[in-house]
């Protein structure tokens, strides 16, 4: 398949899978959900709320809205927030760099743990390094990552006083919620890492490296990892969502005012703006993540081009 | 693909497997503990006595012996508390497992043995599920339908059931083309009949597989959701409900939170221990790499 096709390909779903998350959105904030029964007090006569209802478009056929719902959606108009009088766009974007940040600290950190152990594991199988990281995969996956950040948050920020227990600020903010996310992410790279790499070693190329009498550094480095790098960086692309959903929780958290922690507030207090507005962008940034790895690791790698 | 595994044999296979047996006893212990409750608590989990509030546990400074690991903010025992909160999360996990597992079985069929239109529509329903994250889509269900037992397990039902639809699809794709299918085809069987009693009985190994490792995501979402108040509800004692009400004394009392977050990870631990370990024992492929 050229880039042309994937790319082609990869578009379309991406296109239908915005179609099927816009709906799901709107299927909740309108059909299920009722904007009118948050803005209006509980007492308000039924004549006030049909007048509302009418004003904000909420009687016309549910076709009509979802199309109404999509158009503004497309165009970026989410409305104001029912909470601070503010458009919800507007919210969304000043907290995405903070998000992004968080994200891309607690991958580095993920990656500076689940490599080096991943590989070592890899190339000493069955050793006690490998039993031993294998172990701590295992416990780190059944790590509730919000009770994680409750104990760093006891015992280096309220014991230690080591680092500030929670808040956004200086780089030493930081350092609590991205290792927390980190640590949510290294067992799953660590796992994929060590597979791949077991993978490749039993690879006729590396026998090859090896009977030519490279030495071992520059078998693993040169001809084992780089040919692992790929699918294990394809398979950690897809797992972009996963990690929004950690970032979601580790936002909540350590009161890290990214997106997720503003779209966990606006879903607590029924802000429909907000949360649609948050819903889609997540959505339309986890897809490009996705995409564009699948489009460039089917070009780089002849192998996945089939 | 041999139906059913060889039986263990010598100490080598026992060595494989002792990460699953270890998770095993660890869980029966938990389950029987939830399951015992009202047997084996020693206080009523929903009254307290203010007097005897913010007791610390037994081992420490001041602690009273009849509240082995202390009492709560309105005097109730964490202990008793922690067991009955284990009924509470344990069946929620099961339940929505269930839920998963029964739709998601049922579209991964569907799709993978009439293909077409239908595969199409599923298949790109199981992409859309996939690329949101699943607690974020927990969340916003959860606040429109509202916070109670019931539509947690709903909620973790209809997140959970596309990643089951996209391995059984794919199993069922791979097992119309072998030569067996195309035999009970060849003698005339129906299609219920060869879905029924040729196709989904080789499914099973791997949908329990799945279904054992959720159960462990599912006590760790709902939690999350109990601990944010949008789970279940107080009285009723959970262990997300606990490390969310907790939270506060973080700085005073680290032991509070301390505990109802221990139970959390021991029993998702064991659990995917187990999940682990039954993927070894039911899937011969997956035993050349741990």
């Amino acid at each position: 398949m050229t880039l042309t096709a994937r790319l082609g390909r990869n578009l379309v779903r991406a296109v239908v899978v915005l179609f099927g998350i816009s709906v799901i959105t709107f299927v909740l904030s309108h059909v299920i959900g009722d904007p009118v029964s948050v803005l209006l007090p509980l007492d308000a006569p039924a004549s006030t709320r049909a007048s509302y209802r009418h004003e904000m478009g909420l009687d016309r056929p549910i076709a009509a809205q979802y199309l109404a719902f999509a158009e503004d959606t497309v165009q970026g108009r989410f409305g104001d927030s029912f909470l601070v009088k503010k458009p919800a766009i507007a919210l969304i974007a000043e907290r995405i760099p903070r998000t992004l940040l968080l994200t891309a600290a607690g991958m580095v950190i993920a990656v500076t743990i689940a490599f080096p152990l991943g590989i070592l594991s890899a190339y000493r199988r069955r050793s006690l390094v490998d039993s031993t990281s294998i172990a701590v995969a295992v416990a780190g996956a059944a790590i509730p990552i919000y009770w994680l950040g409750l104990m760093l948050q006891i015992a280096l920020g309220v014991h230690l006083h080591w680092l500030p227990p929670s808040g956004y600020g200086s780089w030493r903010h930081l350092v609590l919620p991205a290792f927390t996310l980190g640590v949510f992410l290294a067992p799953v790279t660590m796992r994929l890492v060590r597979s791949g790499m077991i993978e490749v070693l039993n690879q006729e190329y590396v026998r090859t490296a090896r009977a030519k009498g490279l030495p071992e550094g520059r078998v693993l480095l040169r001809h084992a990892f780089r040919n692992m790098l790929i699918p294990v960086l394809t398979v950690l692309g897809l797992q972009f969502g996963q990690l929004m959903g950690g970032a979601v929780i580790t936002e909540t958290v350590f009161a890290w005012p990214g997106v997720a922690s503003l779209v966990v507030q606006a879903i607590q207090s029924s802000d429909f703006p907000v949360t649609q507005a948050a819903v889609m962008i997540l959505a339309v940034i986890i897809l490009v993540v996705n995409l564009s790895v699948d489009t460039v690791a089917g070009t780089l790698d002849p192998r996945l081009r089939a | 693909m041999p139906l059913r595994p060889r039986a263990p044999v010598g100490w080598r296979r026992l060595r494989r497997l002792r990460g699953g047996l270890a998770g095993g006893a660890v869980l029966t212990l938990i389950v029987a503990a939830a399951a015992l409750a009202p047997w084996v608590a020693p206080h009523n989990p929903y009254v307290g006595r203010v007097i005897d509030r913010l007791l610390p546990p037994v081992w420490m400074d001041g602690g009273d012996p009849r509240y082995p690991l202390g009492t709560d903010q309105i005097g109730r025992d964490v202990l008793s508390r922690l067991l009955y909160g284990g009924r509470v999360s344990l069946s929620i996990a099961v339940l929505a497992v269930f839920v998963a597992g029964t739709v998601g079985l049922s579209l991964g069929l569907l799709a993978g043995f009439y293909r077409g239109r239908l595969d199409w529509t599923i298949s790109a329903a199981v992409d859309v599920m996939l690329t949101f994250p699943f607690v974020l889509l927990a969340l916003a269900t959860i606040a429109v339908l509202g916070p109670s037992v019931r539509n947690v397990v709903i909620v973790l039902g209809i997140t959970g059931w596309p990643i089951y639809t996209r391995v059984v699809r794919a199993e069922v794709i791979r097992l119309r083309a072998l030569e067996f299918t195309v035999a009970a085809r060849a003698i005339g069987l129906t299609n219920a009949r060869l879905l029924l009693r040729h196709i989904v009985p080789n499914l099973l190994n791997t949908v329990i597989v799945i279904a054992s490792l959720d159960i462990a995501r599912f006590i760790i979402v709902e939690a999350f959701l109990s601990y944010l108040g949008l789970g279940v509800q107080p009285p009723t004692p959970s262990w997300g409900g606990m490390l969310g009400d907790f939270r506060p004394f973080m700085f005073d009392r680290w032991w509070l939170p301390t505990f109802p977050g221990t139970a959390i990870f021991v029993t998702a631990l064991a659990v995917n221990l187990v999940g682990d370990g039954l993927r070894d024992y039911l899937d011969p492929q997956s035993r050349t790499s741990p």
